[in-house]
């Protein structure tokens, strides 16, 4: 079977998986939401021609308008377009604290009023960046460690497999906030404290793949042609082995989203007024016994996200497993 | 066997190094150095100057080089002393003797929780395979496992507490519990319990009934059951009797395995619930960046699960006579 038909029916197989797609689609239109929010959700105008200018706000905003109006300007403007939901998520508003939802505020307003949705659609960004670098990360620390261990064996796979037996001692959410609690709070680093914590898993994965594949007739060809370790390891081992490795950091990004709202949750992770899930839940948990929609919706948002990486996760497994050949039963 | 246990055992003395050192690593790691760190997380330690600071590093050891600290706090830890806490100047050890209780119950009772719920669960499921029953319990089981545990606390409080009034939101007792009978005691300390278990626990069901389905799914091809329904057993006396005996060794190893997402999860729930134990502790330290409790209690929390692999691995072995260590 040549590489390109493999992909293509691994890819057919996902397409039939009704669920597996369920969670792709909701995934592509959680990055295109992420991706347009400051078109979806902003007080500035999309588009407005104002004294004969045309103007994109929520793009750029020129140096003489920064302290601008922008509720007049659409006023006085000859035709402007406004974005669906026209609140910015970090626009305070005394006047709206802690609304329940309204046909003006859908999802209601936090404590300093602001739109609950706004600051969700905004927030998306965050959680679907911190899944895919937090993953990134240690699917790099990962995926080298455990080849270095499964490839080269002997004193150098004892030494890895120690330290990956040394890490997973700790319980994941004392290692991340303790190195949280000692460095200036940001979202990158989140993401990098996320991405070297949770390696492990993904270089016992690799390290597996490796040993099984390292004695396969193959490879013995390729290192009696001589060919480098390195050109072995990463073009001849790899490719074979990476499959069941990108089914763990499919589970990973969604366990990466949860890490990172309970962080936020915390209070350890993404920083005021920056817009993010866990601080909306945060709030809810302030103000728990009068605001119902503070908790709902955010919450609501991570459980959708976390259970759509996990099906498909669980549709890539099914798709890359040749013993299953039915629907997704190997869960 | 026992040369088996003996290497398990001595294996986790590196093991016990590494810990420390990486504990001590990460303490280290930060800009600037604990004893400033913990003063700008003090308000008092916002008014003291410079030269205090310096005193304060001095007292603390903290000007000495780095393997020397190491050695110093690698000596005391040996001897079970954790230092004193920055913020009350109680011993570290004496802190974490208080909370360890509260945390070991609620994760003792989550464990057990799991495995009633899990284990008929999974079986049922295996003896039913494919059937409606069995993808029904998969998918809730899977819809269960995506919900984030901090949402189902919130929604767990607003319902069962500010609606209904059922069970309290926090705390492991009422207030006036000292004056109670033990029989109203008891049944108070069990309502405060039950929202916190409720969020424990869910997590895990899905995980440990399906590996008691896949595993007896495994056992249930191997060659004795076919063996045993060839002899005419009954299907009931094949499943309970000879499949779930052998389907449960793995599982043995899954107790340890489950120790450390408990203790983790414990700083989420118990901070939520106000429950005073280790989790609850370690994020009091961390708000005021009491870098001698951090520091013990990350070593402590992993050396417990350290103890708790240890043993599943021992017990693994006791159960299964097949393990050799290689």
């Amino acid at each position: 079977m040549n590489k390109k038909s493999y992909r293509h029916f691994i890819f057919r197989k996902i397409l039939h998986n009704r669920l597996a797609l369920t969670g792709g689609i909701f995934i592509i239109i959680l990055s295109l939401i992420a991706f347009f929010a400051s078109l979806i959700a902003n007080d500035k105008p999309i588009l407005v021609i104002y004294q004969n200018r045309l103007l994109l706000p929520c793009i750029y905003v020129p140096q003489d308008l920064k302290q601008a109006d922008w509720l007049n300007i659409i006023n006085k403007s000859d035709f402007s377009i406004s974005p669906p939901i026209p609140y910015s998520p970090i626009g305070v508003n005394l006047n709206e604290c802690l609304l329940a939802p309204s046909p003006s505020h859908w999802l209601g307003t936090d404590e300093n009023g602001r739109d609950v949705l706004a600051r969700m659609i905004h927030g998306s960004r965050i959680s679907l960046q911190v899944g895919i670098i937090a993953v990134g990360i240690s699917l790099i620390v990962g995926v080298y460690l455990g080849a270095m261990a499964g490839y080269y064996g002997g004193w150098l796979d004892s030494l890895i497999s120690r330290f990956i037996e040394i890490m997973m001692c700790f319980p994941f959410f004392f290692l991340v906030l303790a190195v949280m609690a000692f460095l200036e709070p940001g979202i990158y680093k989140i993401m990098i404290v996320i991405g070297l914590t949770s390696w492990t898993g993904i270089a016992r994965l690799t390290r597996g793949e490796f040993i099984k594949i390292r004695n396969e007739e193959y490879i013995l060809a390729a290192r009696c042609l001589g060919l480098s370790n390195s050109k072995i390891i990463f073009r001849h081992i790899l490719p074979n082995a990476i499959a069941p490795v990108l089914v763990s950091a499919t589970f990973g990004i969604a366990s990466a989203v949860l890490v990172e709202s309970s962080l936020t949750f915390l209070g350890f992770g993404v920083q005021i007024p920056t817009a993010s899930w866990g601080e909306i839940l945060s709030q809810g948990h302030k103000y728990l016994t009068i605001a119902w929609w503070l908790p709902l919706f955010p919450g609501l948002a991570i459980f959708l996200t976390v259970l759509a990486y996990n099906l498909l996760g669980e549709g890539l497994r099914d798709a890359l497993d040749p013993r299953l050949t039915g629907s997704g039963d190997s869960w | 066997m026992w040369s088996y246990i003996l290497r398990r055992v001595l294996l986790a003395i590196p093991t016990f190094i590494g810990i420390s050192l990486i504990t001590f690593f990460i303490m280290h790691l930060a800009p600037g150095d604990p004893a400033t760190m913990a003063l700008q997380g003090d308000s008092i330690g916002k008014g003291m100057s410079a030269a205090n600071i310096e005193q304060m590093k001095e007292t603390l050891g903290l000007n000495d080089a780095l393997p020397v600290q190491y050695f110093r706090w690698m000596k005391r830890l040996v001897c079970l002393d954790l230092g004193e806490s920055l913020k009350d100047h109680r011993k570290v050890t004496e802190k974490i003797w208080e909370a360890l209780p509260n945390t070991l119950l609620l994760n003792l009772l989550a464990l057990i929780v799991v495995y009633i719920v899990s284990l008929p669960l999974g079986v049922f499921s295996a003896e039913k395979q494919n059937t409606f029953f069995d993808k029904s319990i998969t998918t809730a089981l899977f819809i269960l496992y995506a919900i984030p545990v901090i949402w189902l606390a919130l929604l767990l409080i607003m319902l069962f507490y500010v609606k209904l009034n059922w069970f309290p939101a926090s705390g492991i007792q009422s207030l006036d519990s000292e004056y109670m009978r033990w029989w109203p005691w008891l049944f108070d300390r069990l309502k405060h319990m039950i929202l916190p278990l409720v969020c424990f626990s869910y997590a895990g069901f899905a995980v440990i009934s399906r590996y008691v389905r896949s595993s007896m799914l495994e056992v249930i091809r191997q060659d004795y059951i076919r063996t045993a329904r060839a002899k005419g057993l009954s299907e009931h006396k094949v499943i309970y009797k000879h499949a779930l005996s052998n389907a449960l060794i793995p599982i043995v190893t899954l107790l340890g395995l489950e120790l450390p997402g408990l203790l983790g999860g414990s700083v989420i729930i118990e901070q939520i619930f106000s429950w005073p134990g280790l989790g609850w502790l370690f994020f009091d330290a961390l708000n005021s960046r009491d870098y001698t409790v951090i520091m013990g209690l990350t070593v402590f929390t992993s050396i417990l699960v350290l103890l708790s692999t240890l043993l599943s691995d021992i017990l693994y072995a006791v159960v299964d006579p097949r393990i050799h260590y290689e």
